[in-house]
């Protein structure tokens, strides 16, 4: 860990806990990392597209040979399924690894128009900016500063082929001269990103969530011609049938309406993307924050000297909606960054109110029309529980850091037992019922009743109160009604135990492999608690095959897999502490 | 770049030197270049108002002192004043004006010497658009002082 020069006053103890803080942040980027390469990222930019790209071939040609009067050719040119779907991810495989390459080479070249501060401004500005990375105890070179015209107070730290830089607009030169603590936060910040490798990181987020998009692009332009495949077949078998044109056009609008229920899951599945590399992108940013706090004036001084700043922006709604909910996400907003650097309770944990967004939307995924047909909507249920799971192991390893920072409050322990207890249900809620319910309705705009759909309003509304209790019952089974609170109760004592022990276990001899194997443990028990018999394609197979036992072993308290995970990690660790004599 | 906008950037740039205010100089020649491609000094000026904000950002919006926009503003109403008044008195037009004829004006009026208009009707144009732009007093009366300083005279001449 980079320190800095103990010698400006603050306690030796209050720098320790900055450490832990800053660690604290390191381990939930580095899980949000490893979730979206692991999982998120080849589910939705590389499975989906494909098994979309796929179908979309197949139903065209199917269409087609159906049309050609000779047998013999239907026969030819009809696509083998698996053949198509390995050919469609070979393809895609190939797209996203060029795509990702080609943007991050772009990112790094871009640049926008910047010169050398000159002059004896300018001398003060490199001597400043100098002079606080020696602090740093870094062995790395310095990075150049270099300015560009603005009248906002502005930084931005790169890193290329030409070395690392940070950019200050002309506001902050100005502020920097005068001497101003608010410049030397913000110097401090871009340099903790150059010190922990950041620019790198933004242009690999940001090309992959590029890749991700182009994968998902091609996918929707193959399904959108599949659809237009489909639509003249329509129109053509309408007008050489000499059917009613109602009837045709009925049939054209219901096919239209069905495509774009299934390709609804491809934007959503861009969106998924982008949403988790915003939130890495913001995490890194709180972690740029923590160190500058370190390297400067301490946690609390630090936000207050952005507080108290007269010439900064207030927050608005807005933002805070951006914050919790855009896909396009850098940088929390102002007044929730300053309230985060206040709360150690939060540092040193899982921000949930950002990653909430970003398990709300794979879970939602089955609603749209196709992806509950993909592999039985295993992949959806994959996704869910990937991220879920990676809850789960970033809390108790956030926790177990904690140590010098502290124990977190009862309250924060509470909250985060009740968010890891119902992260651990999502998975078995599958709202596939909603995606056959519109497709459905889609199917009944060229044939009435077909899927056995009512056709008056009343049995609309009966069939969708019908869809909302399905789903409710399986809110129902998934939570376990009031056990949930138990659960999450056990969740929340173990999560206090694990990080009153977190200063015992870090001082065992073994302590990194003894982390590594409980936190193992309890993720491998977290997918087995994720088992769900409708969406079962991967638990069929060992080793997950071993979750219907799991599932027969917990079944006189079926609630306990709601907290099986921590409680694993907690049970796993806790004798090992135990026998460790505290220094 | 219009003559209006040619006047202005000279006469802010002669008041920002007089202020020894080296990085402002830095920014209104940057703005000034950026005129040339964008044809507008507004134009030129808007786009240093805003930036996109980006990861490795700081990402916090804080606001920095606009003296420039103040000054270039200020002085643009000033150039309109006094060519309507001009107009008025003698009838004159300056349409064809250059950029060395637009400086030997500012010295005029900076050295007294025009009658039209005065380096006081230019200090209340520029109190009103720092009160718009929401400028500190303490950073107001700076300008002012900078802009009565009596090495803007010379600036001009020398430029």
């Amino acid at each position: 860990m980079h320190s800095r020069r103990p010698d400006h006053g603050e306690a030796r103890s209050e720098r320790g806990e900055t450490f832990r803080v800053a660690a604290a942040c390191t381990i939930e980027i580095r899980s949000q990392v490893a979730v979206l390469g692991a999982v998120v990222f080849p589910i939705v930019a590389l499975i989906l597209p494909s098994a979309f790209c796929a179908f979309a071939v197949y139903v065209a040609f199917v269409r087609i040979a159906e049309q050609l009067p000779s047998a013999g050719v239907a026969e030819a040119l009809a696509p083998n399924w698996g053949a198509l779907w390995a050919a469609a991810t070979a393809s895609l495989t190939a797209i996203l690894g060029w795509a990702f390459v080609r943007n991050y080479k772009n990112a790094q070249a871009e640049n926008g128009p910047t010169r050398l501060p000159v002059g004896a401004k300018g001398e003060l500005l490199k001597d400043r900016v100098a002079a606080l990375w020696a602090e740093l105890e870094t062995s790395r070179a310095a990075p150049e500063v270099v300015w560009f015209a603005n009248f906002g107070v502005l930084a931005h730290a790169r890193s290329g082929r030409n070395g690392t830089a940070i950019e200050v607009s002309s506001g902050l030169w100005e502020r920097v001269v005068a001497g101003d603590s608010l410049a030397e936060g913000i110097l401090a910040h871009e340099m903790a990103h150059l010190v922990r490798g950041d620019p790198q990181v933004f242009a690999a987020l940001g090309s992959a969530a590029g890749a991700a998009r182009l994968s998902i692009r091609i996918a929707t332009l193959t399904g959108l011609a599949a659809m237009f495949v489909l639509v003249g077949d329509e129109a053509l078998s309408g007008l050489t049938a000499q059917t009613d044109l109602s009837a045709t056009l009925l049939n054209i609008t219901a096919t239209v309406v069905l495509a774009g229920l299934v390709l609804l899951a491809l934007p959503l599945g861009s969106t998924i993307v982008r949403r988790h590399c915003g939130l890495i992108s913001a995490l890194m940013e709180m972690r740029a924050d923590v160190l500058a706090a370190l390297w400067t004036s301490g946690l609390a001084r630090f936000a207050k000297t952005f507080e108290t700043y007269p010439a900064r922006r207030q927050s608005t709604l807005a933002d805070v909606g951006h914050s919790l909910f855009s896909p396009n996400l850098t940088h929390l907003s102002e007044a929730e960054r300053i309230n985060l650097l206040y709360s150690r309770d939060r540092l040193i944990t899982p921000k949930i109110r950002y990653f909430a967004f970003s398990i709300a939307l794979p879970f939602l995924l089955p609603t749209t029309a196709a992806t509950y047909l993909i592999a039985g909507g295993a992949f959806d249920q994959a996704l869910v529980t990937g991220v879920a799971v990676i809850f789960q192991l970033t809390t108790a390893a956030m926790l177990l850091n904690a140590g010098d920072a502290g124990c977190p409050s009862w309250r924060r322990v509470i909250l985060l037992g009740v968010a890891l207890c119902f992260a651990q249900a999502l998975p078995r809620i599958n709202l596939a019922s909603i995606g056959y319910f519109l497709t459905n309705y889609a199917v009944a705009i060229a044939v009435p009743g077909g899927f056995g759909s009512p056709t008056s309003w009343e049995g609309v509304f009966s069939d969708a109160c019908l869809t909302g209790d399905d789903v409710f019952q399986e809110f129902l089974d998934a939570t376990y009604l009031g056990w949930f609170f138990v659960a999450a109760a056990i969740s929340a004592i173990c999560l206090k135990a694990l990080a009153m022990i977190s200063v015992r276990v870090r001082q065992h001899d073994r302590s990194g492999y003894l982390c590594l194997v409980a936190l193992a443990a309890g993720g491998v028990v977290s997918v087995l608690s994720s088992y769900d018999s409708w969406r079962d394609e991967f638990f069929r197979h060992w080793p997950l095959s071993v979750a219907t036992q799991w599932f027969a072993l917990t079944e006189p308290l079926p609630w306990l897999r709601l907290c099986a995970p921590v409680l694993t990690i907690f049970l796993t660790l806790a004798p090992f502490a135990a026998r460790v004599t505290p220094s | 770049m219009g003559k209006e906008d040619e006047f202005a950037a000279v006469v802010t740039k002669a008041i920002l030197q007089a202020g020894g205010d080296e990085i402002q100089v830095a920014v209104l020649d940057d703005i000034v270049e950026g005129s040339k491609v964008s044809g507008s000094l507004d134009a030129s000026i808007a786009a240093v108002k805003t930036a996109k904000r980006r990861p490795g950002d700081f990402g916090m919006e804080i606001v920095g002192a606009l003296l420039i926009p103040v000054l270039i503003e200020a002085a643009k109403q000033f150039w309109a004043a006094y060519v309507k008044k001009l107009a008025e008195k003698t009838g004159g037009d300056l349409a064809e004006l250059t950029v060395t004829q637009a400086k030997d004006v500012a010295r005029r009026i900076w050295t007294g010497e025009e009658a039209f208009v005065s380096v006081s009707d230019f200090e209340t144009l520029v109190r009103s658009a720092a009160k718009r732009e929401g400028l500190s007093a303490e950073q107001t009366d700076k300008l002012v002082r900078d802009l009565r300083n009596p090495s803007v005279a010379n600036a001009f001449e020398a430029s």
